[in-house]
């Protein structure tokens, strides 16, 4: 993974890449998934109510899809929308989520739209853009909501990791009582989205199935012991921890 | 092949191109080796050059008034010589480009852009004649097609009898390398007609990539492919002797991180390049239509008891060329087919047929052989039927393309042939699509510290392998007949599969900390065929 | 019947390891007076797909992941409803029909298992290629395998010793294609053809390979004097797996990517699979027909005559109509189970009422796996972790423990480190596979990996449900360090133990296979030795307080043992192989001679490893190989000899 992903693609070599302002370091976008407070003081959105329920087509929906996605999944933003660059001077929830090759986002908000049955995803990307400053208020939030709302942000954290859909009422069932060991029934959500399962990343891997190593790699630690944390590859796929 | 001086320096445009030199040593017998120039063979533009049309090429139609392309415009581009490096944008930065609404969608044109500039540099003729030039013919030998420029797989991995490969500079050097490595079977042949091109077959030459079987044209023939190099990947390949199978597994070789040269617009270096073709046998008929590029050629098949070389017209039928670029390390994969090769699922579904095609029949009713079936087996050619693939024809692969093109392409494609003579054998091919690594926040696994490992670690820093290709899936109808599809690893996909290619160096398998331990080759699989 | 049957030299029966190789043999033996050999090869399953993007689309949206899931024929409707074994033409028994509810109920189980004492839990596929979801693993077997009765005079020896097969293990090595490496692998008495080196270099060990094999490098005599080696081990080197899996190109396949994936798919074809060599015997002229299930042998004067087999379409049928094929040579190579199930069915209007080939009464019995015994667990936190789910499934595992005196009292063993973490162990298997059970119970606040209590996890509470960074660093931190480690053991012959005829039938109206299986106390006694190993090992990696290895409840191969006052609850699983059924030997006493040709029938070979009379503890797949290339000699020869 690079800086700054829209430059990165250009063809011009390092010397004579220009450096506009409006484009924020790696370092600034780890620092949590919004903007720094320069951006920050903004009022979270009144009274939206989703008449309509929530738009794939909309670049605010995917906004707040990402940073409830982003947040409830401590990974950061970049990681579900690789084409996602920020510009400080706009608002996180003006900002283009980005079209990548793979736009597994785009599945996963139609996904979670077509099977939210108790039509909790507009209540949680509510909950996203009233919170969008800070990931560990949306996580709040999220866990002071109705079962409804809280069973579909497991689901949609499932879906992220795993590329798995669980519904919200069979994870409602089995954490009943706390603890519990029981099978929880689930669907592939496709070959695609089995291949960009978040978990495997984060554990230094890759799907079984599905590896974009070369030979050789598996005797190897996976990680430059000259990386510092923040710079591995897990520092670099999750939010600050804490 | 003649240098054409004064004409070229006529189309020099204001920002001062570096224009296409062809090597001036040809024109007499006489000639001494030429001067040393500090580059062989091809040379590249490293001037930046984006694509000047105007409008968005995403959509289903191309931009009202956008054709006919103005002479100017025109003029510029097919004369603009072969593209160094990629020359794509976001569109930030206020590049001219970017019109396309999605970052995505005009990288994808900037590639797109310059796939059909490389296409159109590589098949213009040997001796410099431009492309769009009266004298251009079907049958005109093409640059990638000298053997200045490119060189054949076979005529570098030889077996050790006849190692080491030449590549001379000198068109009395190459000439006699040529007439070395001539198999006896063509000796004759060859004296009779010594300008045809020579094709030596081997398994690879008619099975597609991994034995998923050969193609048979709607003549009952076998589909030819061949794989060529440029100079700079010969000249990386003879200096870290990776032209023999004991080369590559010497102790020398057991950290080598293969690494090709790239090419870039600073210093316009062209960098390696690699080249992959597939070729129908034209009948009488079909050569006189002059609607395939086409050569006359000897075809030596495979090994085997009895290896006859067989003088046929071949026609071209797709053409993939892979460039590494300083910005690109995975390379930038393009790919070219004859219009009428094969239908696409859609026009079949809806019936939208426009016959004759090279891989599809018409024609047949209930008896058509079952879609992107392979041929029954034996595949295996008989030397007595020559390129014949039964004796009675009684099977022609029956081929649709899985993935229509998309609209952006077919606009490209639109323009350029807008842009060519109407008459120019080039109107029968079209860009399929280019695969590029779009590097987009991939699953990397490696370090994010530029520079060596510390000692005492063998982490490497390598270019992430498949990084989210775009587009993610892409195949040819002749090349990748049998794996087109959009299942991850198992479909087609460029970079996906050649991110697999190693060579034989030991290291890999006995790993010591501290030391590399590599085989992967750079994304060719020709390292694997060293003898 | 009709007289319209197809002819030819070689009929072969299932296109496996062994179908294949012998096809491929055939199919390219120069001609003999002027003719080359005629070979039909009958497959009862789907034929050779022009890639592999159906099977591999299937693997990756199946939402349970087990060996079979990327094979036809389908398991379920695409509601998710399980098809009934009832309703398919060519079945096999799964993985999924092996829980406590399921492995005696004739609607959900191909295998008849009603009245069998434990589970015999080893799948197999019916398809061209046969078994290709194996791992891949190719271990030799050792000079003393074949001559068991030098420590139980009970057992029986191969007709056929190490030294003879040598040389056959040398020509499998090279059509699998097997990375390995001599030095490594010249143990328990292993020797190699002079000047022999594998055909590919070996495939590189993982990083927790190596780690624990450091752990292992020091030990005290009095550690491992459980062992019974009859000699002081003060080590246990960790030696890589030889493996049909290129570490090179090979004939034009590409290199092991590290997929994690060897069972069931490799989505690049890095490991061997037969369908390889299937197509390079297509391409010699043998003719493959799918979709056909052999149904009866004919023999006449105590000859083959032919054989009768039903062709369907579709994964589960309908019958589309009847076939016989004559030849003067036929080959049974349609595994353990499904050979003998088709000699017994073979009546012959009542002439053979006890089934074909079978004057020894050994058709069907001592039906043998190699049951292993599944440990996992955590490695400490102050360790380097294990970095699981990178590179092959296993790359390698401690085989010198496979000979020695104590096989005299107890079954012996091979040890196997696995790369995939706790992937197929997790909860003892009964709540689904890793790392999707880990995931879920730090989400959803469950514990069916019993990872989720405070003691392991080191949060704030037992059962926590997390979201955001604390999620991502507890799973990073708890999956990177889970290993798992498997025993697989020898099994013993009984003759108790045996393939029969169900009443119940499949779509084809065919009688199921029938089982009868249990496990003896030999082999049991090594299964405790394993769990005494298990640990030493967990101590030496630090993982005593952190053993997860269960049994899950009501596990049908459960069995308890009290060791070192210590009662544990002990299971097995199935290793995949299927050896026994129709072993070599005398005619008294066994079914098939070396050449693996039947005693009663001068032209009948039954192929595979149900001619195994003893098993070893090496995976089975590369003698049956080598085997197989030694009966394509005899048939040859034959056709040679014979005017």
């Amino acid at each position: 993974m690079r800086e700054l992903p829209k430059q990165r693609h250009d063809d011009r070599s390092d010397a004579t890449r220009l450096e506009p302002e409006s484009f924020v370091s790696r370092r600034r976008m780890l620092a949590g998934t919004v903007a720094t407070t320069a951006a920050a003081a903004v009022a979270p959105i009144a009274g939206a109510a989703y008449a309509a329920g929530p738009d794939v087509s909309s670049p605010q929906d995917m906004m707040a899809f990402l940073l409830l996605s982003a947040a409830l999944a401590g990974v950061h933003v970049v990681n579900l929308a690789p084409e996602f660059s920020q510009d400080i001077k706009k608002d996180i929830l003006d900002q283009d989520p980005g079209v990548d090759p793979i736009n597994v986002k785009n599945d996963y908000f139609r996904w979670i739209n077509a099977h939210d049955s108790t039509s909790s995803f507009g209540k949680l990307l509510q909950i996203a853009k009233d919170n969008r400053q800070s990931g560990i208020n949306i996580i709040a939030a999220v866990n002071a909501s109705d079962d409804s709302a809280k069973f579909l942000a497991r689901s949609i954290v499932l879906l992220w990791y795993l590329g798995s859909w669980y519904e919200p009422a069979d994870l409602k069932a089995n954490a009943a009582t706390p603890g519990t060991r029981a099978v929880t029934p689930s669907v592939v959500v496709s070959s695609k989205a089995y291949t960009q399962g978040l978990v495997w990343q984060i554990v230094g891997a890759h799907p079984m199935g599905y590896s974009n190593l070369q030979f050789g790699y598996w005797s190897r630690d996976p990680n430059d012991p000259n990386d510092a944390v923040q710079n591995s590859n897990f520092g670099v796929i999750t939010a600050t921890i804490p | 092949m003649r240098f054409n001086g004064p004409n070229r320096t006529e189309l020099a445009i204001a920002v001062g191109l570096i224009w296409l030199l062809m090597f001036p040593a040809q024109s007499t017998a006489q000639t001494a080796a030429t001067p040393a120039t500090t580059q062989v063979g091809l040379q590249c533009n490293g001037t930046r050059l984006l694509d000047p049309f105007n409008g968005s090429l995403a959509g289903p139609n191309l931009p009202a008034g956008l054709l006919p392309i103005d002479a100017s415009v025109k003029d510029k581009i097919l004369k603009s010589g072969l593209p160094c490096q990629e020359n794509v944008s976001t569109g930030a930065q206020g590049d001219l480009a970017g019109v396309e609404s999605v970052g995505l969608e005009n990288l994808q044109r900037g590639f797109d852009f310059y796939s059909w500039r490389t296409f159109i540099a590589l098949n213009s003729p040997a001796d410099g004649t431009p492309i769009d030039s009266a004298s251009t013919q079907a049958d005109t030998p093409t640059r990638w097609e000298d053997m200045n420029n490119f060189k054949q797989l076979l005529d570098v991995m030889l077996p050790a009898d006849l190692q080491p490969p030449r590549w001379p500079t000198d068109l009395n050097g190459m000439t006699a390398e040529r007439e070395r490595l001539m198999p006896k079977e063509c000796r004759d042949l060859h004296r009779q007609m010594p300008d045809r091109m020579i094709v030596k077959m081997i398994e690879e030459s008619f099975n597609e990539p991994f034995k998923t079987g050969p193609l048979i044209d709607q003549n009952g023939h076998y589909a030819v492919f061949d794989i060529l190099m440029n100079r700079q990947m010969f000249k990386y390949i003879m200096d870290h002797h990776l032209n023999t199978k004991a080369g590559q597994m010497s102790g020398a070789n057991s950290d080598l991180l293969v690494d090709f040269p790239p090419g870039q617009n600073s210093g316009a270096e062209f960098g390696a390049f690699m080249l992959k073709v597939s070729w129908k046998i034209l009948t009488d008929g079909e050569a006189a239509t002059k609607n395939f590029h086409m050569r006359k050629a000897l075809v030596l098949m495979p090994p085997g008891a009895d290896r006859p070389c067989v003088p046929e017209t071949l026609g071209l039928i797709g053409f993939h060329a892979v460039h590494k670029t300083a910005t690109r390390p995975q390379w930038i994969w393009t790919s070219f087919e004859h219009s009428k090769n094969v239908p696409d699922k859609d026009e079949v579904a809806a019936s939208k047929l426009v016959g004759p095609y090279n891989f599809f029949s018409v024609k047949c009713q209930a008896d058509c052989p079952a879609v992107n079936a392979t041929p029954p087996t034996p595949w295996d050619p008989d030397p007595a039927l020559r390129l014949r693939f039964r004796k009675d024809d009684s099977f022609k692969s029956q081929i649709v393309r899985e993935t229509p093109l998309t609209d952006a392409a077919k606009n490209m494609n639109a323009i350029f042939h807008n842009m060519l003579p109407s008459n120019s054998v080039w109107q029968n091919y079209m860009l399929i699509s280019t695969q590029w690594p779009s590097e987009f926040a991939c699953a990397s696994l490696h370090s994010h510290v530029p520079g060596a490992p510390a000692p005492g670690t063998d982490f490497i820093k390598q270019p992430d392998m498949t990084c989210s290709p775009a587009p993610t899936f892409m195949a040819n109808s002749t090349l990748e007949t049998y794996s087109q599809g959009d299942v991850p690893l198992a479909s087609s996909s460029c970079i996906a599969c050649h991110g697999n290619a190693v060579g034989f160096q030991k290291g890999a398998s006995a790993p010591k900390p501290g030391q590399m331990h590599l085989n992967q080759s750079d994304f060719t699989f020709m390292l694997e065929k060293a003898q | 019947m009709t007289d319209n049957c197809i002819e030819c030299d070689v009929a072969i029966i299932g296109s496996g390891f062994a179908g294949s190789l012998i096809a491929k043999e055939l199919s390219q033996t120069p001609p003999i007076r002027g003719n080359r050999l005629r070979v039909v090869v009958l497959e009862a399953g789907a034929g050779v797909q022009p890639n592999i993007n159906d099977y591999l689309k299937r693997f990756y949206t199946a939402s349970i992941k087990v060996p079979e899931s990327p094979y036809p024929p389908a398991l379920t409707e695409p509601n998710g409803k399980l098809i009934g074994p009832a309703n398919i033409a060519a079945g096999r028994p799964t993985s999924r029909t092996l829980s406590h509810s399921s492995w005696k109920d004739l609607k959900q189980a191909y295998l008849d298992q009603t009245d069998s004492k434990l589970p015999f839990k080893s799948t197999y596929e019916r398809l061209a290629g046969g078994t290709s979801h194996w791992l891949g693993q190719t271990p030799r077997l050792v000079p003393h395998d074949f001559q068991m009765s030098m420590y139980r005079k009970d057992l029986p020896d191969w007709p056929i010793n190490y030294k003879t097969l040598s040389p056959y293990y040398d020509k499998a090595e090279a059509e699998l294609g097997v990375s390995g490496d001599v030095e490594e692998q010249s143990f328990c008495d292993i020797s190699f053809s002079k000047g022999y080196t594998y055909p590919m270099p070996r495939i590189p060990p993982s990083v927790f390979d190596q780690d624990a094999s450091n752990a292992l490098a020091q030990l005290t005599a009095d550690e491992t004097n459980f062992l019974g080696m009859g000699k002081p081990v003060t080590a246990l080197r960790l030696r890589s797996l030889p493996a049909a899996r290129n570490s090179q190109p090979y004939r034009n396949r590409r290199a092991c990517a590290g997929n994690t994936n060897c069972i069931p798919i490799c989505p690049i074809q890095a490991k061997y699979d037969p369908t390889i060599t299937l197509s390079e015997a297509t391409n010699g002229g043998a003719k493959l027909i799918d979709h056909a299930v052999a149904n009866e042998i004919l023999v006449e004067n105590n000859l083959v005559s032919g054989i009768n087999f039903i062709t369907y379409k579709g994964d589960a049928g309908p019958q589309t109509g009847t076939g016989c094929i004559k030849a003067k040579v036929y080959v049974i190579a349609a595994n353990g189970i499904e050979t003998p199930r088709l000699l017994l069915m073979s009546k012959n209007g009542g002439r053979t009422p006890n089934g074909v080939a079978n004057s020894s009464d050994m058709v069907g019995r001592n039906l043998m796996d190699h049951p292993q015994y599944v440990t996992w667990g955590l490695l400490p936190p102050s360790s380097k972790p294990a970095y699981p789910y990178r590179g092959p499934l296993i790359t390698s595992a401690i085989g010198d423990l496979c000979d020695g005196p104590f096989r005299a009292t107890r079954a012996a063993f091979r040890v196997s480190f696995g790369n995939e973490g706790w992937n197929f162990v997790v909860g003892g298997g009964a709540f689904g596979a890793d790392p999707h059970v880990t995931t879920l119970d730090f989400v959803n606040g469950m514990n069916s990996s019993r990872l989720n209590t405070r003691a392991v996890s080191q949060l704030a509470s037992d059962n926590s449900a997390l979201f955001g960074a604390g999620l991502a660093e507890t799973l990073r931190d708890l999956i990177s360090r889970q290993f798992r480690i498997a025993f697989a053991c020898e099994q013993d012959p009984d003759p108790i133990n045996r393939v029969t005829l169900s009443t119940v039938t499949d779509a084809l109206n065919l009688p199921r296979p029938k089982i009868a299986y249990d496990i003896s106390d030999y082999t049991k006694q090594g299964i405790v030795t394993a769990v005494r190993l298990k640990r030493l090992i967990f101590k030496k990696l630090g993982a005593t307080k952190l053993d997860f290895t269960e049994r899950a409840a009501g596990d049908p191969a459960g069995f308890d043992e009290k060791i070192d006052d210590q009662l544990e609850q002990l299971t097995y699983g199935g290793a995949g192989h299927v050896m026994g059924t129709y072993r070599m030997g005398d005619p008294k006493t066994s079914v098939v001679d070396s050449w693996q040709r039947s005693h009663d029938h001068q032209n009948l070979y039954l192929v595979g490893s149900g001619t195994f009379p003893t098993v070893g503890t090496a995976n089975p797949t590369l003698t049956l190989s080598a085997l197989a290339l030694r009966t394509a000699e005899n048939i040859v020869a034959f056709f040679k000899s014979h005017a």
